[in-house]
């Protein structure tokens, strides 16, 4: 008898042990996954602003975009990363409540060198660490994304990358360390619940870019002396579209990532939670990002007909429901990205009328829809435990509205101090004849269209 | 750089670290060496795109 309870005990044993290796393996490959799913992002902002750009500026704009990609990975991995595990008790860098955060913490897993290194690396003993922060990175790579849009045509490409670095290596990443780390002030003290991160991420990024277009200034033609804005058209109008809905595709894989996968050591129980412990799944993402998608094009539709708002619309749908993509009922989700599908247009209008050149409408798509999630959270979610355990901050919506606005201080001031530095020392913005020639043929060593392109018939009126 | 760990030389009952140079001082100089990279090819590209903008004024 004790030795077929003694053979059940271990076989019971070894199936445990098998069930805990799979469950790894599939976090492993659950976040594995959604880094080339988000690389879908940037192949569509790549798109996206190429075809948003004139003919003469098109490559110039693809470079740029690439080049943003290519320097927010190692700065990431060289700093970004332990900026979001330093700092989420604020600059003092303590420790947080749940003890995953501060200067010591950060020091051990998130360094390059040292003990660290060996959470950096191949790791037979780590099979989340290296995921994660791929993870991580392509959220910083897309916050660099967001504002390439909003400066193309007349900025100039290392200006630019260096300001994609600080963006994503910092900006970002500090308004993470904050909003959305378990640690994060914002998550214990305000009960700030930004799931999808459309505050941490998209307003980031987008008043990022805002700072930096004040410094910037619009296209020579975008304004008449008057004041009165004109449309500069891009040239590939299907191209710029087809980004869009790449970018949603990509946006499936972002918003992916936003969960945490259960069952593990490091996660917050034995099912999908959200990144502050709080329960949700995939059903509530499906559910969800589908409804806020139509619900944006749909508004965007019946205030534009144009398919470049609709696409932009379908974005904006997402963004102002991520928020609380984890908790939102479909039909309200549908509801709410409908409003920011008719309001996107006019919003964009009243930042032309400020005087801003904002190419690619992202400072209202990702800015201006971000705050309106956030705080419609805060309608909506209020009363809602943001985190996980006894006593956690409830959502409200003057924590959203306090997190909102640090965000936006976070990203605003940020650009704008960096933007006026490079301008200073006049590596912000082309010279007024490079940018009358067009970029491509005074810095790109190749010819987007070496045997033309037909123009269309006239737009309908 | 040699394999990180005295067992003989076989990948049997390795467990941790794996990556080249795992438990010597060789990741910090990769990792200053890789933002080196990154700092100077920023400076080269700085300096060919004001080149390029210096013939177009």
């Amino acid at each position: 008898m004790e030795e077929q309870i003694a053979e059940l005990a271990a076989q019971v044993a070894a199936i445990e042990a098998k069930g805990n290796l799979t469950n790894t393996m599939f976090a492993e490959a659950y976040y594995y996954l959604t880094i080339p799913l988000m690389i879908i992002i940037h192949a569509g902002f790549l798109a996206y602003e190429m075809g948003a750009s004139r003919a003469k500026n098109a490559l110039s704009s693809g470079v740029k975009n690439i080049l943003a990609f290519a320097f927010v990975i190692p700065a990431f991995y060289f700093f970004g990363w332990w900026v979001y595990w330093a700092m989420p008790t604020g600059f003092s860098l303590t420790a947080g409540p749940n003890g995953i955060s501060g200067a010591e913490y950060a020091g051990a897993i998130a360094l390059a060198w040292g003990e660290s290194a060996n959470f950096m690396g191949p790791n037979t003993e780590d099979q989340i660490d290296g995921v994660f922060w791929g993870a991580f990175t392509l959220f910083a790579a897309t916050t660099a994304s967001i504002m390439s849009g909003a400066v193309i045509e007349r900025i100039q490409t290392v200006g630019f990358v260096i300001l994609a670095i600080i963006l994503g290596g910092f900006s970002w990443t500090l308004a993470a360390a904050w909003g959305w780390h378990a640690d994060g002030w914002m998550v214990t003290q305000w009960g700030v619940h930004d799931f999808g991160a459309a505050g941490l991420v998209h307003a980031v990024a987008a008043f990022f870019a805002l700072g930096v277009l004040i410094n910037l200034g619009p296209r020579i033609g975008k304004f008449n002396a008057d004041g009165s804005a004109n449309h500069i058209p891009g040239h590939n109008m299907p191209f710029t579209a087809t980004g869009l809905m790449l970018i949603i595709v990509g946006f499936w894989g972002f918003l992916m990532a936003c969960l945490v996968v259960g069952g593990e050591a490091w996660s917050w129980g034995a099912n999908y939670t959200t990144i502050y412990g709080t329960p949700t799944n995939l059903g509530a993402l499906a559910f969800n990002i589908l409804m806020s998608i139509a619900g944006g094009i749909i508004g965007a539709w019946v205030m534009t007909r144009d398919p470049f708002w609709m696409m932009s619309g379908a974005l904006a749908g997402i963004i102002s429901c991520a928020s609380g993509l984890d908790i939102y009922y479909p039909a309200l989700a549908f509801i709410i990205a409908f409003s920011a599908g008719i309001l996107l247009k006019p919003a964009a209008s009243i930042l032309e009328k400020m005087g801003i050149d904002d190419a690619v409408g992202a400072v209202t798509v990702h800015g201006t829809m971000g705050i309106y999630g956030m705080l419609l959270l805060g309608v909506f979610a209020s009363g809602y435990p943001a985190a996980l355990g006894e006593g956690a901050a409830q959502v409200s919506f003057m924590g959203q509205l306090g997190g909102a606005a640090v965000f936006v201080a976070i990203g605003l001031s940020t650009g704008y101090v960096a933007s006026l530095i490079l301008k200073m020392v006049g590596m912000l913005r082309v010279p007024e004849a490079v940018e009358i020639a067009g970029l491509d043929t005074v810095k790109v060593p190749a010819q987007a269209y070496p045997e033309g392109i037909a123009a269309s018939p006239p737009a309908s009126s | 750089m040699g394999f990180p760990y005295d067992n003989g030389g076989t990948w049997t009952d390795v467990s941790g670290p794996i990556f080249m140079g795992a438990g010597t001082g060789a990741p910090g100089t990769y990792a200053v060496i890789g933002i080196v990279i990154c700092i100077v090819a920023l400076a080269i590209g700085q300096v060919a795109e004001s080149a390029k903008y210096s013939k177009h004024k």
